[in-house]
């Protein structure tokens, strides 16, 4: 690992303060974990220091215990992935939206809510049946391990 | 005047892929738009968790037929990052050959297509002539000429033959005379500058805040380029210029799609000349330590990301990928405000879509004249029912 | 009307050359020498281990038990296969080989089935692996 990402991934720690934890996992991609409380606050804080990000992903992955959601943020300046970590209630799951801050979420919001049923508060234009069909119930989560079907 | 909802897609020849688009219009000037996908959504997230390492290489190739060889380097690569295994430097080159002509490939097949979409037929049949000439390439160097199955865990699965790299030198000029005859074409020709220019400009604040990638986002000025900004395999040690245009309409998004298949032509020489002497496939585990990895690769139409999270074993625990075309789905639909209809299909191609990248099983039954939506469990038990 | 020239030259040289349509069923076209086409099994070479079953991606290969010879061997559906060749990767012992025959169209889908029978299945000869394996 370059000590280059051992500066940028200071600067990011001096920036989150102890609103969250900073590793550096690997060459060019830092894990920031934090809560969803403060979640919009500490992003819109890392675009303001180190300037424009896009969104390169949403993920969300479903967990013995908790639902865990990745915003994967890619940097323009300083060449980095970030990568924020929150962990949700697994019955009611409800994360910001990052669609405040870039608007570019959107579509990945979306997907994952019609997949894994994550609701994003905020979202201009959450639905169901954005990419499965129209005729599948509005509690079909195709993700979740508890789905069946597929399987011989 | 009232506003009329036009319906676009799924079927319609100025689609490739299916998709469908609720423009609303008044007059001639589209005043919104509707997106909404999943014609082509196979499930192969939740497949890949019921399969071995092994056996998703050739799922993932098969996500997309175009950008196969990007969608196995990115997969291959997430892997052996996850083990802390590097592939050894003469497969390295060789990714590196194969990603390009796969490039070429891409480039030719949409910017023909771009041709055809403005009715310049004869420009469409040039290029895709042109573009039999790579398709040989690639079918003596992998055994295939689209569908590669070139890429595996720990190296790649052949050698470059010595009758390989002659044929590569033997048509490098052919190749090179047609990339000018197309620049030059789409650089002075009036018809086609009249149908691209000024037509969905997408300016580079919101190409950066609705997360533009690829070609659409170099269009408008905004320099990223994975193997420029994040090299992997022998990316490192060949450098690349990244191409940007400033006007950032669809003129400006073909035009960096034609630059670049003189880049990718000059990247194909230079590797072959140093391309190191050695092994080209390495050992690999069957089972992988418990871990997370992110790998990135620069896709024909932007950037590919696959997060891969394992719990040890012989399958993983969740893949995730996001194709490129998602992503620039949404910046091309807020460019078709204030346009004409007759300008959607020139905006449309300017973006690459590749829809089987993207994501259901929809079936026409033409004698009884329905249509209907059945399931993957359903399918399964009309067309097995012979297998036991 | 500089161009006009170029362009009869052009339209001359198209019109009078030898067309490029291949007649396909009269006149064949061989592929190039490592083209993936159908594979053939030696079944004299198999060891029984399996491994081909397991890294096959959709399932075309399934290991069959054969009593009188007590070995089990493989048997495929090219219907399901899609020739990526994974199986002679993993195979140590050579005995899947690779051909290039691609014309394999028909009306039965029984005729894709390929299973050794009964009578011919040889005896288990054990011996050293030929190939290296790089998956461990």
């Amino acid at each position: 690992m370059a000590e280059n990402d051992e500066k940028i991934a200071d600067k990011v720690r001096s920036i989150v303060g102890d609103r969250g934890e900073v590793h550096l996992k690997g060459k060019r991609r830092i894990y920031i974990k934090t809560s969803k409380d403060v979640l919009l606050k500490v992003i819109k804080d890392v675009i303001d220091n180190m300037g424009e990000t896009y969104v390169s992903a949403i993920t969300g992955v479903e967990l013995e215990d908790t639902i865990r959601v990745y915003y994967h943020l890619w940097n323009i300046r300083s060449k980095v992935l970030l990568s924020f970590i929150i962990d949700l209630n697994k019955e009611a799951p409800e994360a910001p939206s990052l669609t405040s801050v870039i608007p570019g979420a959107m579509f990945h919001e979306n997907e994952a809510y019609d997949l894994l049923g994550i609701k994003f508060t905020g979202h201009p234009n959450l639905h169901k049946h954005f990419l499965l069909p129209e005729d599948t119930p509005s509690d079909f989560f195709p993700l979740r391990s508890n789905f069946k079907g597929g399987e011989k | 005047m009232s506003i009329v909802t036009l319906p676009f897609g799924p079927q319609h020849p100025a689609l490739e892929e299916p998709e469908h688009f609720r423009f609303k219009v008044d007059g001639e000037i589209i005043v919104d738009v509707e997106v909404r996908l999943g014609y082509l959504h196979r499930g192969i997230e939740r497949l890949m968790t019921t399969k071995s390492y092994i056996q998703n290489i050739y799922l993932s190739e098969r996500i997309c037929g175009i950008c196969n060889v990007a969608h196995t380097t990115c997969y291959t690569q997430t892997v052996e990052q996850l083990a802390g295994v590097e592939a050894p430097p003469r497969a390295q080159y060789l990714r590196l050959i194969v990603n390009e002509l796969a490039r070429i490939h891409s480039h030719l097949l949409i910017i023909g297509l771009a041709a055809e979409e403005i009715g310049f037929e004869t420009m469409f049949m040039w290029i895709w002539r042109d573009r039999e000439i790579v398709m040989r390439l690639m079918e003596e160097l992998t055994g295939n000429r689209v569908m590669s199955g070139y890429n595996t865990i720990g190296g790649v699965r052949r050698d470059a033959t010595e009758k390989f790299i002659n044929m590569f030198k033997k048509k490098t000029p052919v190749l090179k005379e047609s990339f000018e005859q197309i620049k030059k074409v789409f650089e002075e020709d009036p018809i086609v500058r009249k149908r691209f220019v000024d037509v969905g400009i997408l300016k580079k604040a919101d190409a950066i805040s609705l997360s533009a990638v690829g070609p659409t986002a170099r269009g408008s000025k905004v320099l990223i380029d994975v193997r420029y900004d994040d090299p992997y395999q022998a990316y490192k040690e060949i450098p690349i210029n990244v191409i940007t245009y400033d006007e950032g309409d669809s003129w400006a998004r073909m035009m960096v799609r034609v630059d670049e298949l003189f880049e990718s032509l000059r990247l194909i020489e230079e590797s072959i000349e140093k391309m190191p002497k050695g092994d080209y496939r390495k050992t690999f585990p069957r089972r992988l330590p418990e871990g997370e990895s992110i790998g990135r690769v620069e896709a024909p139409r932007g950037e590919l990301i696959y997060h891969l999270i394992s719990k040890g074993g012989e399958k993983p625990f969740r893949i995730k990928v996001r194709t490129p075309t998602f992503s620039n789905l949404l910046p091309i639909a807020t460019t078709f405000k204030g346009e004409t209809i007759a300008d959607i299909p020139a905006i449309l191609i300017s973006v690459d879509p590749c829809f089987c990248c993207t994501e259901r099983i929809e079936i026409v039954d033409i004698n009884k004249g329905k249509v209907w939506y059945t399931s993957r469990r359903e399918l399964s038990r009309l067309y097995r029912r012979d297998q036991k | 009307m500089s161009f006009m020239p170029k362009i009869i030259g052009g339209v001359i040289k198209q019109v009078l050359r030898r067309p490029v349509t291949r007649k396909y069923p009269l006149e064949k076209s061989e592929p190039s020498e490592g083209f993936r086409g159908r594979m053939e099994f030696y079944p004299e070479l198999c060891m029984g281990c399996g491994l081909c079953e397991r890294d096959c991606p959709t399932g075309a290969i399934k290991m069959e038990f054969y009593p009188n010879v007590k070995r089990r061997m493989p048997k495929f559906y090219y219907g399901l296969c899609i020739f990526c060749y994974q199986c002679i990767d993993s195979c140590a012992w050579n005995a899947i080989k690779p051909t290039t025959r691609f014309e394999l169209s028909t009306y039965n889908k029984e005729e894709l089935r390929e299973r050794v029978p009964d009578e011919e299945a040889p005896p288990l000869k054990p011996r050293k692996p030929e190939k290296r394996l790089y998956f461990r």
